[in-house]
C-alpha cells in the first residue's frame, strides 16, 4: 500500500473538511472532494519525514502504536500537538475508522467535527479530548498497557469511561490515576468494566463509581499531589465506599 | 461551595515570593517561562520535591523543579498546547513517597506589563455574539475577554468612559461573587488569593466585610450579598457615575 506524507490542513482544507462531515451527516457517506488531502490549497506537508498509509485499526491499541511509530519524527520536533495535523489525520483515516460501522450505514454523529477535526485557532483541551485518533495516540504514548481497557475499544468509539478519563488533562496525563481507574474498574478476566463502575445516569453518582473517584481525588488534591502519585500510592487513600472495587483490584 | 479542610498543616507559599515570566517566541514555537521561587522561611525539608504546574481550564503541564535544597528548573519549559494566559501552581511534596503536600501556592499569575493598575487582564478573543465575558480560567484569576471581532473594542475597554461605566461595575460584582460566595473568602483557607481584590474594594468602601464562619450560614451569606451590592454601588459612585454617562451616550446617539 502506498505511503502518504503527513500533512496539515490549511484554512481552506478545514472548511472543506467541515463541509464534508456535514454532507455525511445529512446525506450519508460521500466521497471527499478530489485533492482535499493533497492539493496545496487544502493541505501542506509537514516539514519532518513522516508517512502514513491507509489501513484499518482493530482498536485504539493498533492506532496508537501505529501513529506513535509513524509520527516519531514529528514528536521529536515537539510538534505532535499540531491541531491542523490531527485534523488532516482525522480526515485521512476517516473511512478506515468507519469500516467497522458498515452495518449501521457508517453514520457519524452530531459532534463529528470534534471527533475528527481540531480548529487550529479556537481550540482548547476540551476540543482535543474528543479527537478519536489523538485519544488513541495519547493513550498509547502516555499510558501504554496500563490503559488496556481504553486501548481495547474501537478507535471511533467514545464510552462514558473513556470520556471521563480523557476529559480533563489533569486526570488523563496522570499515569497513576488512569492506572488506578483500570485497577478498580476494569475486569481483566472478562475484558470489560466491573458492574457499578460507570455511574452514567445524571444525579448523585453511585458510591465507589468513577465519577465519585474523580470527585474524591479532587478533594484529596488539597492535601496530596494526587496527579503525580502512583496508583499504588493512591489506592490506600480512598475511603470505604471504594472497598468493593479495591478488593476486586487486589 | 463545600468547605475543604487542610488536615496536614500544608504551608502557604507567599505569592510575593514567586516571580513567573512567560517568554513569547518569534519562531512560532510555543511560549516558554521562567520561575523564581523563594521558599525561605517556610522551614521545609531540603529533600522535598518542588513541582511547578501551568494550567488553564482543563489543560495542565507539570514541571519537576528539583528539590527545596536544590531547585533545578527543567531545560524544556515550553507551554505546549496550553491556552494563552495560564496560571501556575507551586507544590512542595514530601520526599518520603507519601505524596503529601507540604506547601503550595495556587493561582500564581505570570508577570504581565499591561496588568499594572488593574485587577483584571484584558484579552481579545472570538466570542461569537458576546461583547465581553469574564474568565476565571477554570479556578480563578479573572481575565476580561472582549470580542476581538468588534473593531476598536480594546480601546473602548481602556478609554471609553460609557463602556467602562456599564461593564466594569459588573466585572467587579462578578469577581466579588466569585471570591465571597463561590470560593468562600475568609471561610476556606484555599480562597486566600483574593486579598488584592478585597484590599482594593476596602480602599473606597470602608464597611467591614461580614464574617462567615460556616458554609451553611445563610444569614451571613445574605449579609455578604448586600455588602457586594453596596461595594459595587460605591465603586460606581466614585469612578463612573454610570447612569449619567449612559444617558449621555443615548443623547449623543
Amino acid at each position: 500500500m502506498s505511503e502518504t506524507r503527513v500533512c496539515r490542513l490549511t484554512d481552506d482544507g478545514m472548511e472543506a473538511a467541515r463541509r464534508h462531515l456535514k454532507s455525511i451527516r445529512e446525506d450519508g457517506w460521500v466521497e471527499m472532494i478530489p485533492g482535499m488531502l493533497s492539493h496545496p490549497r487544502y493541505a501542506e506537508p509537514i516539514e519532518q519525514d513522516a508517512y502514513v498509509e491507509l489501513r484499518p485499526f482493530a482498536n485504539r491499541r493498533e492506532a496508537g502504536q501505529y501513529l506513535g511509530e509513524r509520527l516519531k519524527p514529528i514528536a521529536e520536533a515537539g510538534l505532535a500537538a499540531d491541531p491542523a495535523m490531527w485534523s488532516w489525520l482525522g480526515m485521512f483515516f476517516l473511512d478506515e475508522m468507519h469500516h467497522q460501522d458498515a452495518a449501521t450505514s457508517r453514520r457519524i454523529g452530531e459532534f463529528a467535527e470534534a471527533a475528527y477535526l481540531i480548529d487550529p485557532v479556537n481550540h482548547d483541551s476540551r476540543d482535543k479530548s474528543h479527537h478519536r485518533l489523538l485519544i488513541a495516540y495519547d493513550t498509547w504514548m502516555q499510558h501504554g498497557e496500563d490503559a488496556w481497557l481504553l486501548l481495547n475499544d474501537a478507535v471511533g468509539s467514545m464510552s462514558e469511561f473513556t470520556l471521563r478519563l480523557v476529559h480533563s488533562h489533569e486526570v488523563f496525563r496522570s499515569q497513576g490515576i488512569v492506572k488506578l481507574a483500570h485497577l478498580l474498574y476494569a475486569d481483566e478476566r472478562k475484558g470489560k468494566l466491573r458492574e457499578g463502575s460507570s455511574g452514567i445516569n445524571k444525579g448523585t453518582p453511585p458510591p465507589g463509581s468513577l465519577r465519585r473517584l474523580l470527585a474524591v481525588l479532587n478533594s484529596l488534591s488539597l492535601t496530596y499531589d494526587v496527579y503525580g502519585m502512583t496508583a499504588e500510592q493512591l489506592l490506600p487513600l480512598l475511603p470505604a465506599e471504594f472497598d468493593r472495587f479495591r478488593t476486586a483490584a487486589a | 461551595m463545600k468547605r475543604r479542610f487542610n488536615f496536614t498543616g500544608r504551608k502557604r507559599i507567599a505569592q510575593e515570593g514567586i516571580a513567573i515570566n512567560i517568554e513569547q517566541r518569534d519562531d512560532g514555537a510555543p511560549p516558554s517561562f521562567t520561575a523564581e521561587i523563594d521558599l525561605s522561611g517556610l522551614e521545609l525539608p531540603l529533600d522535598a520535591r518542588v513541582i511547578v504546574e501551568a494550567y488553564s481550564g482543563r489543560a495542565i503541564i507539570r514541571f519537576p523543579w528539583g528539590t527545596v535544597g536544590a531547585m533545578r528548573p527543567p531545560l524544556d519549559r515550553q507551554l505546549v498546547d496550553m491556552p494563552v494566559n495560564p496560571s501556575f501552581r507551586i507544590k512542595v511534596v514530601a520526599a518520603d513517597g507519601s505524596g503529601v503536600l507540604l506547601a503550595m501556592a495556587n493561582r500564581v499569575r505570570p508577570h504581565r506589563e499591561e496588568r499594572s493598575g488593574s485587577l483584571v487582564w484584558v484579552e481579545g478573543k472570538d466570542l461569537g455574539h458576546e461583547v465581553w465575558r469574564l474568565s476565571f480560567a477554570g479556578t480563578g484569576a479573572p481575565t476580561l475577554l472582549v470580542n476581538e471581532n468588534i473593531a476598536g473594542i480594546s480601546d473602548a475597554v481602556r478609554n471609553d468612559k460609557a463602556f467602562r461605566a456599564l461593564v466594569m461595575p459588573e466585572v467587579l460584582r462578578a469577581m466579588l461573587v466569585r471570591a465571597l460566595l463561590v470560593e468562600g473568602y475568609g471561610l476556606d483557607d484555599d480562597a486566600g488569593d483574593w486579598n488584592e481584590l478585597i484590599a482594593f474594594v476596602q480602599s473606597f468602601h470602608a464597611e467591614t466585610l461580614p464574617a462567615r464562619e460556616r458554609d451553611d450560614d445563610e444569614e451571613a451569606r445574605k449579609d455578604r450579598v448586600r455588602w457586594i451590592d453596596r461595594a459595587v454601588g460605591a465603586f460606581t459612585e466614585r469612578r463612573f457615575h454610570a447612569g449619567d454617562m449612559y444617558a449621555g451616550t443615548l443623547r449623543r446617539a
